[in-house]
């Protein structure tokens, strides 16, 4: 409930911003200093481990989910080369991914009943669907490289406006507790864990932007998150999943 | 497309195996092999092991070999071996022990990390391994998950020919977090008995909402003879239940005891409502399980035994004894039962003397428990079971 106050403050600040910024732009008082840009885009990547554990045998399929970026930026020039970026941006960071995994610790769940499940060692196929929406605020000192060229560079902090962490494994089997425990054929076993899905995502991003004249501009971000995705205390995978995503879009300065 | 080479490539090299089954065992001596040893496959669980040995054999120079996981290993356990005073040659020993209390083999994964024991036993009889009369008397609890096992005893020694879910069951108490109790279990006993101390006490069960989840809402209370094999229980329940045991008699009829109270609302697998009353289910039937092998020529690995995809209705099947009314019983007594059995072929008689054919005898607390319909609380209490034979 916090979090839906925290996220209309936010947006009204920025709105806020935005709206003084368009004032001070048409007063022609703060100069080139000051100017507002909207972007718009999308991405590729996903909720990853660093890298693979030896668990994942194969990814089979991998598509992208929620996609999307939308974001408005305030920007500040220090100086000639120098400047500032705060940001909000609205953002899916996602994916469907299908993997063939071996010994695989995890939990089955009843109806995201937590106090209903299996734990134990998968072994078969398993659909992992990622559909997270953040509300992202970047804070990015910028370079400017040429007339065309800037890169950006800085830290994210990302607030969960929706969580989405479900998927069901087919065609293998669980051992109920231990490796050598009960085996038991699964077929389609669903999980949910999207309660246990963070609330909060920081990162950093590291970006580039090439002016294509005087309004609009195109965009490249990496964004990677420093923290799990998943609470702490979450045991149901036993490796550590961090976003990690390329962005492409436009931009366009108000 | 792109970042699925790139996830491909990033694909560790494959960890050790962390499990250790036995999935395979082989007997032999210096003439035979497995199928003229044995007169039914191997029973393999995932703690034990069952052979049922054919008469006449001799096993002096038996060979024992087992199939493992890749990279387990599996070692006899040389301490659950009880010194004999009657038997100085230790190899007859441990024969004699197979036979008996059975032997303990410990299986190692390829990772060392997990290991666990299973339990040998050879059974074998020249009168089949289905006795005429249960009284059900002898019972014994699960060590780790204290559920009932009905056993016979036959020659002095026991024989497990009575299976029930109530192993599957254990998973449903494991994960609603109930403490395992005989009692919390849908097969049991019963002090409520027709003679001797007890009786069988089934019982139909809610599932909890995992169970529900894998439209399995439902277990009834089931006792029958043959094995249960819980690694379908969540995706083909009716293969779970292996029905029937070798038997040399040629029966006419099955008769017992029974009482049943049927539970107060009838749902489906969808735990919807049904406007019926639960009834509950017995009955017997006599297979030719040799010609049910032949025919299976085709597959690699034929079954040995009917499953509930097609215990009343195989082409093996030569005669049937079902109770017609399994609605709850009058009063608070007893109900005998006779029910004749019905051929539909005939049979063979040197073959069902050389213990080609088998019975399977079923009990349910819900007739169609099986399509996980019923009542729970619907409960069948039976005792003194008998077939009569020919």
């Amino acid at each position: 409930m916090n979090m839906k106050y925290y996220i209309i403050a936010l947006v009204v600040f920025t709105f806020t911003m935005i709206a003084q910024a368009d004032e001070k732009v048409k007063q022609d008082t703060v100069g080139n200093n000051f100017s507002i840009d909207i972007i718009a885009g999308g991405k590729i990547g996903g909720a990853a481990p660093l890298s693979l554990p030896k668990e994942i045998r194969k990814i089979n399929k991998y598509t992208p989910a929620v996609p999307f970026l939308l974001g408005v930026r305030a920007n500040y020039q220090i100086d000639q080369k120098w400047g500032v970026i705060l940001g909000l941006t609205f953002e899916g960071k996602g994916m469907n991914a299908d993997a063939t995994v071996k010994g695989y610790k995890t939990t089955f769940n009843a109806n995201d009943d937590p106090n209903e499940n299996m734990r134990g060692y998968y072994t078969g196929d398993i659909t992992t669907k990622v559909h997270n929406l953040y509300l992202s605020i970047p804070v990015l000192a910028t370079y400017k490289l040429s007339e065309k060229w800037n890169v950006q560079a800085g830290p994210y902090i990302a607030f969960a406006v929706k969580r989405k962490f479900f998927g069901e494994a087919t065609n293998g089997y669980m051992r109920n507790e231990v490796p050598t425990g009960e085996k038991l054929i699964v077929d389609e076993a669903a999980y949910d864990f999207s309660k246990s899905v963070r609330n909060i995502d920081v990162g950093a991003s590291l970006g580039t932007s090439y002016n294509i004249n005087k309004k609009w501009f195109a965009l490249a971000q990496f964004d990677y998150g420093f923290n799990n995705i998943m609470k702490t205390g979450f045991e149901s995978i036993s490796f550590g999943m961090h976003n990690i995503f390329m962005n492409v879009g436009i931009g366009y300065k108000l | 497309m792109l970042s699925t080479l790139l996830f491909a490539s990033c694909v560790k090299d494959e960890a050790l195996n962390m499990e250790a089954d036995i999935t395979g065992i082989h007997l032999s001596d210096n003439k035979l092999l497995n199928d003229e040893i044995l007169l039914l496959e191997p029973l393999i669980s995932n703690n034990a092991i069952v052979l049922y040995v054919r008469p006449g054999i001799d096993l002096t120079d038996l060979k024992i070999d087992f199939d493992v996981t890749p990279g387990a290993t599996v070692s006899l356990i040389t301490d659950s071996l009880q010194k004999d005073p009657e038997e100085s040659d230790a190899k007859k020993a441990i024969l004699k022990q197979y036979f008996d209390k059975g032997v303990y083999y410990k299986t190692t994964s390829q990772d060392g990390q997990f290991s666990k024991n299973y339990l040998v036993k050879m059974r074998r009889t020249e009168g089949g391994l289905v006795p005429l009369n249960f009284g059900f008397e002898q019972s014994e609890i699960d060590k780790d998950n204290k559920y009932v096992t009905f056993y016979d005893v036959i020659d002095g020694v026991p024989f497990y020919n009575w299976a029930s879910g109530n192993a599957s069951f254990s998973l449903t108490l494991m994960i609603s977090q109930i403490p395992p109790t005989p009692e919390a279990y849908p097969t049991k006993t019963t002090k409520v008995s027709h003679s001797g101390e007890q009786a069988v006490l089934l019982e139909t069960k809610t599932t909890g909402s995992f169970g529900a989840m894998f439209g399995k809402p439902i277990a009834a209370g089931n006792l029958f003879i043959g094995s249960f094999d819980t690694g379908p229980v969540l995706t083909d329940p009716l293969s779970a239940t292996r029905f029937g045991m070798p038997f040399n008699k040629i029966p006419l009829s099955l008769e017992g005891y029974f009482k049943y109270t049927a539970g107060a609302v009838v749902t489906d697998e969808k735990m919807n409502v049904l406007n019926m009353t639960d009834s509950c289910d017995i009955y017997a039937v006599l297979y030719n399980r040799k010609e049910l092998i032949e025919s299976q020529k085709a597959i690699k690995k034929p079954l040995d035994y009917l499953t509930g995809h097609n215990i009343l209705k195989d082409p093996s099947v030569v005669a049937i004894a079902k109770l017609q009314n399994g609605a709850p019983t009058a009063g608070n007594d007893f109900a005998k039962f006779s029910i004749p059995f019905i051929y539909s072929a005939t049979v063979d008689d040197v073959a069902i003397a050389s213990l080609d054919y088998n019975i399977a005898i079923v009990m349910s607390s819900s007739k169609y428990g099986d399509r996980f319909i019923g009542a729970v609380g619907s409960k069948l209490i039976i005792d003194d079971l008998k077939v009569i034979t020919k």
